[in-house]
């Protein structure tokens, strides 16, 4: 199951977003307004759920949360974004990349 | 998901299973074949993930099977040259498959098979053709249907 976070999620839907893929989330990250939505099991399923709520495509990268080693990854094919200067699946951008591993840690460390 | 199965696997796992399985199939036929590809890339580079993990066995075991999975799912759609590079693709990871504990057990071998993972990925993006558009989220319509919604909002 997917849920959009702006804080720290519940137990409960940590374990939901884990159904799918039961070792890690696949997370999309709102880099502006400081909020992901993660489960399932596609990244695209996150991304539609921020573009949904308001997000802007360009503000929207992909990432995956691993909670037993508390790591967060950066290859999504969703953040192919050759007009952003960005044309690998991992976020080339170091600012762009510490935005989304605070916002990650944010809010799944405090779980 | 691959279960470590010390008696016979209870009926709701299979079925959990089946219908997991099911149902992101439809999801990964719904996406445009480029796409696809994108994923099966994805998925390839993932699969070089948390080797300190405590379950890293049956985590790479899963994405090696559901790589399987993807390009099942894809190689009627291709063209024939990125079918059989696909289909060595398929060889090798069902081969790796079979030899998952040995791989995980051994550092070489583990080292050599997350380096031949990272250019198979690699290999299959540059395939995608993704990287050549200045927007594919617009030209292939990613996430599906999110800008019909939206036109229809409008």
């Amino acid at each position: 199951m997917i849920h959009l976070l702006e804080t720290t999620p519940s137990p409960h839907q940590l374990a939901e977003m884990l159904e799918e893929l039961e070792d890690y989330v696949k997370l999309a990250v709102d880099i502006e307004r400081e909020v992901a939505a993660g489960g399932g099991a596609l990244h695209a399923d996150c991304e539609a759920v921020l573009l949904g709520d308001g997000s802007e495509q360009e503000d929207i990268w992909g990432a995956d949360w691993i909670p037993a080693v508390r790591e967060v990854r950066y290859e999504s094919f969703i953040n192919i974004r050759p007009r952003q200067n960005n044309p690998a699946m991992t976020i080339l951008d170091p600012d762009i990349r510490d935005r989304v591993e605070a916002i990650v840690r944010k809010l799944f460390e405090a779980e | 998901m691959i279960y470590l199965l010390r008696s016979p696997a209870t009926s709701e796992q299979v079925v959990i299973e089946s219908g997991k399985l099911q149902a992101r199939r439809e999801r990964f036929m719904n996406l445009a074949v480029p796409v696809r590809l994108g994923e099966l890339a994805e998925s390839l580079a993932l699969a070089t993930m948390a080797p300190d993990h405590p379950q890293y066995t049956k985590i790479l075991g899963r994405f090696l099977s559901e790589t399987i999975s993807c390009i099942d799912w894809t190689l009627a759609e291709v063209d024939p040259e990125v079918q059989s590079e696909l289909a060595e693709l398929r060889s090798q990871l069902s081969e790796w498959l079979r030899d998952l504990q040995a791989i995980v057990d051994d550092p070489l071998k583990r080292a050599l098979v997350v380096a031949a993972l990272k250019d198979w990925s690699q290999k299959i993006l540059d395939r995608s053709g993704l990287a050549s558009y200045d927007d594919w989220q617009v030209e292939f319509d990613y996430p599906p249907g999110i800008r019909a919604s939206a036109e229809v909002l409008v």
